[in-house]
C-alpha cells in the first residue's frame, strides 16, 4: 500500500509540468466563468496576450521537463514522457500559439469559453502523446473530442449547429467502434498497454487477419482525429462552419497527436499493416483530391486538401520502420507552418473580400502584392513544390517509402510511390485556384476590397517566409527529428 | 574570378527581380529596362565563359561547390545535396543559346503594356530558373529549377496571353507538372541507390548524393540497391533501371515534347504573347532534349541502349507528325508550333542512334532550332501587332509592302527547312548522318526522318509562296497597318539571322565545345 503510494507521490511529482497546465486550465476556468463581458470589453485582447504569454512559457518549460535521453514512465506505466512526447507537445503547443495569434489579429469576436476548450482540448492532446495505456488513449481522446465539439458549437449559427451535430455524430461513432476494437484487444492479450511486451506476444498467437480488423477499429478513433479516409466526412463541413482559427487549429494539433499515437502503435506490434493502410492512404488520396476539385469556396477545399494531406502522413506510417516514421514527424512538423500559415492567408483574404468565395477574390492579389506572394508560396507548398518545406517533407516520405521498397520489393509500395507523386499532380489543379483567382482573373468591374490592418499581414508574410527558410536551411528542424529512436 | 560566373548567371536575375518588385510605381517605365539590362549583362557573363571554356576537356569546368543540405533521416543514412554549378559540353550550348534568347525575349517584351512589373518581375524570375536548370551538376538542384520554372511561365501565359490563356496555361502546367513527377521518382530512386564515397567516410554513414558525377560514376552505387547497374530487380514486371528510363523518356519527353504528349504546345504557344513564346521554343523545350542527354543517356547508358527502338520512333513520329500537322495549319503560329513539334523530333533521333554524330547533332539541333524558333515567332508577332491576324490567308503578297520582313522570313524558313549554309542545316544533317550510321536501328527509321525534312520544305515555302509572293492583297483594314520593321524588330530579328548563318558556316563554333564531352559520353555505352 505505501510502496503504491509512494509511487503515486514519485509519479505526481515528474508529472509537475503538466499539472500546472491543468492549473492554468482551471484559473481560465475561473476568470472566464467570473468575468461574463470578457468578450465586449478591452480585456479580451489582454487576455489573449496573456494567455499567448503563458503557453510560450510552458513551451519553455516542457523544453527542461526531460534530461537528454530520458525515459519517464509514471502511474504504473499508463503515463509515459519521452523526447517524441515532449517535441508533440511543444508543437501542439506551437499550433495553440498560432491560433490565438491568429485569433487576436484578425479582431474575432468570440466569447470567453473559446479559450477553456482550446486549453481543454490542448491538455486533451498532451495526454493522448504521452500515453501507451489504451484505456487513458481512448479517455484523453474522448477529452480533445468533447473540446472541439464545443469549440465547433460555439459560434451559434446554423451551419455551426448542423456541422456540430455532424462531428458529434461521426466522432461517437469512431470512438465506439475504437473502444470496441480496443476490447478485442483487452480480450485477446489481457492488457491494456500495449508497450507490454506481453501484448504483442499475445497477438503473434492470434489469426492475422483478426488483428487486422481490430487493429483497424482501434485506429478508428484516431484516423477520425487524423481526417483521414473513411473517418473524413466530417472535415469540410466542420472547417466551413467554424471560425478560421479553430479550423486552423483542428487542421493540425490532433494530426501530430494522432501520428505520434500511430507510431507508437506501429513500433510496439508486430501486425502487418500494410493492406489497410495502403487503402486508407489510396482512399484518403482520391477523395481529398478529387472532392477538393470541384470545390468554389476556399476554407472547404482546404479541408478536402487536409485528407489528402492526412493520406501523405500516412505513407510515412506505411513505411513503418525508424525512416519512416522520422519522414512523418518531419511532414506534420513542416506541415504546422504550411497549413496554419494556408488557413490564415484565406482569412486574411476573407477580411478583404467579406466571405471565402473563390470567385470573389478575384484579381484581389493584382493590388496587393503580399497576399499574392504569400499565396503563391503558401500554396504551392501544400503542392510540396520547391522551393518550399512542402518539398523537402514530400520528397522524404517518398525516399523512406523508396528505401523500404527496394529492400522489400513488395509491390504496393510502388503503387502507392507513383499514385501518391501522381495525386500531387492533381492536388496542383485546385491548389493552384487561389493565386490563379487573386493574380490571374481581372477585377470585376467596380469591385473594392475592405482595408485591413498591418499585423495580419505580418503573420502571413512570417508563415510564409517560414515555409521557404525551412527548405532553405532545414538542418535545424531535421535535427528536432533525427533524433527520436523507435523500436523499428 | 571564374568560381563567381556561374552563380551569378542565376543570382543576377533574381535580384533583377527584386529590384523590379521593390521599385514603386513611379519607376513603371525602367522595368523594362531593368530586365534588358540583366540580360546583356547576364549574356556578357556567357560569352566570357563560352570564350574562357576549354575545349579539350570533358568534365565539368568553372565548378562551384558549396554544401547545402544535410539531411539525416533514419536508417536511410543522409539526404545530401549541394548547390553544385558547372558547365561542359553539353550544358554550353544551351547556356548560349538560354543567354541569347533571353536577351531576345526580354526585347521583345516591349510591347506589353500591361501590369509590367509583374510581368518584368516574372520574366527575371524564369530566366533565373532557366539557367539554373542548365548549370546545375546536382540532380536535386536541377529539379528545383525545371520545376520551379513552370510557375513563372504558367503566369506569363495565364495573365498576357490569348484568349483561351488559362486553359493552356493550366494545360502547360499540368502536363509538365505529371512529366516531373516521373522524373522525381527517378532522382528518389538514383540517389537511394548511390553513396557517395567521399562523404560517407567523412559523416560515417551513407550520404545519398544527388551529384550528377557521383550519379554517373557506377562503382557508387550499392550493390544491394534497386538500380545497381547489376541489378535483376523488377518494377511491376520489367527490369527496374529500364522502368526508370521510361519514366524519364516520358517526363522529359512531355517537355519536348514529343508525340503524343505533345497537344500543350500548341495551345501554350498560341495563346501566349510573342516574347513568351520566343522563350518557352526557344529554351524551355530544350531543357527536355538536355534532361534527357544528362539524365537519361549519361546516368543510365545502359537502359538507354534498350530503348533506342522507343526513343527513336517517338522521335521520327514526332517528325512526321509535327510535319503533317504544320502543314494542315491556317493559322502562321500554330504552324510555327507544330514545326517546333517535328524539328524537336529530330533530337530524339539523334540521341537514339548513340553516335558521336548524332548526340552531337542532336545538341547542334537544339541549339538552332532555338535561335530559328525564336526567330519564327518574332515574325509571327510582328504581323499579329501590326494587324491582329495571325490567319496564313489573310496575307498575300506582302513583299513588295514589307521587304526587309520578307528577307528575315525567308532566312528564317529556309534556315528551318535545312539549307545548306544556315544553322538548321546542320543539326538535321549530323543527326541523320548518326541515325543512317547505328547499327541500333534500321536505316528506314532514319529514311523517315529525311522524310520529315521534304515535308518541312513543303510547309514552310507554300506558306512563302501564299503569304510572300504573288499579287498583293490583303484584308482592305491590313493595308494601312501593313509597315515594314521598325527599329526593335529590325534588331531582334537580324542579330538573329546574323546568329543562324554564322552558325551554319562555322558549325564548329558549337561542335568544339560538344565534342569531348560527347565522346566521353560514347565511351560509356
Amino acid at each position: 500500500m505505501l510502496e503504491n503510494l509512494q509511487h503515486i507521490i514519485a509519479s505526481t511529482r515528474r508529472f509537475a509540468i503538466d499539472e500546472y497546465f491543468v492549473l492554468a486550465l482551471l484559473s481560465v476556468i475561473v476568470i472566464v466563468t467570473f468575468n461574463p463581458d470578457l468578450s465586449n470589453s478591452s480585456k479580451h485582447p489582454r487576455f489573449t496576450w496573456i494567455l499567448i504569454g503563458i503557453l510560450s512559457g510552458f513551451w519553455v518549460l516542457y523544453g527542461n521537463q526531460l534530461a537528454a535521453g530520458e525515459e519517464v514512465k509514471l502511474f504504473y506505466d499508463s503515463i509515459i514522457i519521452d523526447d517524441k512526447a515532449v517535441f508533440f507537445k511543444r508543437l501542439i503547443l506551437v499550433t495553440g500559439i498560432i491560433t490565438l495569434l491568429h485569433h487576436r489579429f484578425f479582431d474575432y469576436k468570440i466569447e470567453g469559453e473559446f479559450f477553456i476548450f482550446l486549453l481543454g482540448a490542448i491538455f486533451g492532446l498532451f495526454l493522448v502523446v504521452m500515453t501507451t495505456n489504451l484505456l487513458v488513449l481512448f479517455v484523453a481522446l474522448e477529452f480533445v473530442s468533447i473540446c472541439s465539439y464545443l469549440l465547433v458549437v460555439m459560434k451559434k449559427g446554423k451551419p455551426n449547429v448542423e456541422s456540430g451535430i455532424k462531428y458529434l455524430l461521426f466522432g461517437a461513432t469512431s470512438s465506439a467502434v475504437m473502444l470496441y476494437g480496443m476490447s478485442w484487444f483487452y480480450g485477446i492479450t489481457g492488457s491494456l498497454n500495449f508497450a507490454d511486451p506481453a501484448f504483442n506476444a499475445a497477438l503473434l498467437d492470434t489469426p492475422a487477419w483478426v488483428i487486422q480488423v481490430v487493429g483497424f477499429m482501434t485506429l478508428g478513433g484516431v484516423l477520425f482525429k487524423l481526417s483521414a479516409a473513411p473517418f473524413h466526412a466530417w472535415t469540410p463541413d466542420i472547417y466551413e462552419a467554424t471560425p478560421t482559427p479553430v479550423a486552423s487549429f483542428l487542421s493540425i494539433a490532433p494530426k501530430a497527436a494522432a501520428v505520434l499515437v500511430m507510431t507508437r502503435i506501429f513500433e510496439h506490434l508486430s501486425v502487418d499493416f500494410v493492406p489497410v493502410l495502403t487503402v486508407i492512404i489510396l482512399l484518403s488520396l482520391t477523395i481529398g483530391n478529387f472532392s477538393a476539385l470541384w470545390q468554389t469556396n476556399a476554407k472547404r477545399m482546404l479541408g478536402y486538401s487536409t485528407i489528402a494531406q492526412a493520406g501523405f502522413i500516412l505513407i510515412g506510417l506505411l513505411v513503418n520502420n525508424t525512416t519512416g516514421f522520422q519522414a512523418a514527424y518531419f511532414y506534420v512538423t513542416a506541415y504546422v507552418c504550411i497549413t496554419m500559415g494556408a488557413f490564415v492567408l484565406i482569412d486574411l483574404i476573407a477580411q478583404r473580400t467579406l466571405n471565402y468565395e473563390l470567385e470573389s477574390m478575384q484579381g484581389l492579389g493584382q493590388f496587393d502584392v503580399i497576399i499574392s506572394v504569400a499565396s503563391v508560396i503558401l500554396m504551392m507548398a501544400l503542392v510540396g513544390f520547391p522551393p518550399t518545406i512542402g518539398f523537402t517533407s514530400k520528397l522524404l516520405i517518398f525516399s523512406s517509402l523508396w528505401d523500404v521498397y527496394q529492400f522489400d520489393g513488395n509491390a504496393i509500395y510502388a503503387v502507392v510511390l507513383v499514385f501518391g507523386l501522381l495525386n500531387t499532380a492533381v492536388s496542383m489543379v485546385y491548389y493552384l485556384k487561389i493565386p490563379f483567382y487573386l493574380i490571374v482573373k481581372p477585377r470585376p468591374h467596380k469591385m473594392t476590397w475592405l482595408y485591413v490592418g498591418f499585423w495580419k499581414y505580418i503573420l502571413v508574410a512570417f508563415l510564409a517566409f517560414v515555409t521557404i527558410y525551412l527548405f532553405i536551411l532545414p538542418e535545424n528542424m531535421i535535427g528536432w527529428v533525427n533524433g527520436f529512436s523507435f523500436l523499428k | 574570378m571564374n568560381s563567381i560566373l556561374l552563380s551569378t548567371l542565376i543570382f543576377l536575375p533574381l535580384v533583377g527581380s527584386l529590384l523590379i518588385l521593390l521599385l514603386p510605381d513611379s519607376f513603371r517605365n525602367s522595368y523594362k529596362w531593368i530586365a534588358v539590362v540583366v540580360s546583356i549583362l547576364n549574356l556578357l557573363n556567357v560569352l566570357a565563359i563560352y570564350t574562357a571554356f576549354d575545349v579539350t576537356k570533358s568534365g565539368y569546368q568553372f565548378i562551384q561547390h558549396t554544401e547545402w543540405i544535410r539531411l539525416k533521416l533514419g536508417t536511410l543514412g543522409y539526404v545530401s545535396v549541394d548547390f553544385l554549378l558547372g558547365i561542359d559540353g553539353m550544358s554550353m550550348p544551351m547556356v548560349l543559346l538560354s543567354g541569347i534568347v533571353m536577351c531576345i525575349g526580354a526585347v521583345a517584351s516591349f510591347t506589353i503594356r500591361q501590369r509590367q512589373k509583374a510581368y518584368f518581375a516574372l520574366y527575371c524570375l524564369l530566366s533565373a530558373s532557366v539557367m539554373g536548370a542548365f548549370i546545375s551538376v546536382d540532380f536535386f538542384l536541377f529539379f528545383l529549377f525545371f520545376e520551379f520554372m513552370l510557375l513563372p511561365m504558367y503566369f506569363l501565359i495565364a495573365i498576357w496571353g490569348g484568349e483561351r490563356r488559362e486553359y493552356a496555361a493550366l494545360k502547360f502546367f499540368i502536363y509538365t507538372l505529371v512529366g516531373s513527377v516521373f522524373i522525381l521518382i527517378v532522382m528518389i530512386g538514383l540517389s537511394m541507390s548511390v553513396a557517395d564515397p567521399f562523404f560517407s567516410d567523412e559523416l560515417g554513414a551513407i550520404v545519398h548524393s544527388f551529384d550528377f558525377r557521383v550519379l554517373a560514376n557506377e562503382a557508387n552505387y550499392l550493390p544491394d540497391r534497386l538500380l545497381h547497374p547489376d541489378s535483376t530487380a523488377t518494377i511491376l514486371g520489367m527490369p527496374a533501371r529500364e522502368f526508370m528510363f521510361m519514366l524519364l523518356f516520358i517526363g522529359f519527353g512531355i517537355k519536348l515534347p514529343m508525340v503524343p504528349f505533345h497537344t500543350w504546345l500548341p495551345d501554350a504557344h498560341v495563346e501566349a504573347p510573342t516574347a513568351v513564346s520566343v522563350v518557352l521554343a526557344g529554351v524551355l523545350l530544350k531543357i527536355g532534349g538536355y534532361g534527357f542527354l544528362r539524365i537519361g543517356y549519361e546516368l543510365m547508358p545502359d537502359a538507354a541502349y534498350q530503348f533506342t527502338y522507343w526513343v527513336a520512333g517517338a522521335g521520327v513520329i514526332s517528325i512526321i507528325y509535327g510535319a503533317l500537322n504544320a502543314l494542315a495549319q491556317t493559322d502562321l503560329k500554330k504552324m510555327v508550333a507544330y514545326s517546333s513539334v517535328s524539328h524537336m523530333g529530330f533530337v530524339f533521333l539523334g540521341f537514339a542512334s548513340v553516335t558521336s554524330e548524332g548526340i552531337s547533332g542532336g545538341i547542334y539541333q537544339m541549339f538552332s532550332h532555338g535561335l530559328l524558333s525564336a526567330m519564327l515567332f518574332l515574325i509571327v508577332g510582328v504581323i499579329y501587332d501590326r494587324t491582329h491576324s495571325r490567319q496564313i490567308a489573310d496575307f498575300q503578297g506582302i513583299f513588295g509592302k514589307m521587304p526587309l520582313y520578307t528577307l528575315m522570313v525567308a532566312i528564317a524558313f529556309f534556315g528551318s527547312l535545312g539549307l545548306p549554309a544556315l544553322s538548321g542545316f546542320i543539326g538535321e544533317f549530323f543527326t541523320l548522318m548518326g541515325a543512317f550510321q547505328t547499327h541500333l536501328f534500321p536505316s528506314w527509321v532514319a529514311l523517315l526522318g529525311a522524310l520529315g525534312i521534304v515535308l518541312s520544305a513543303v510547309y514552310f515555302l507554300w506558306t512563302f509562296q501564299r503569304m510572300f509572293l504573288g499579287e498583293f492583297k490583303t484584308k482592305s483594314e491590313f493595308v494601312e497597318k501593313l509597315t515594314d520593321l521598325d527599329n526593335r524588330e529590325m534588331i531582334l530579328l537580324f542579330s538573329l539571322a546574323l546568329l543562324v548563318i554564322t552558325f551554319g558556316i562555322f558549325p564548329n563554333l558549337l561542335f568544339d565545345i560538344t565534342n569531348e564531352t560527347v565522346s566521353y559520353l560514347l565511351t560509356r555505352f
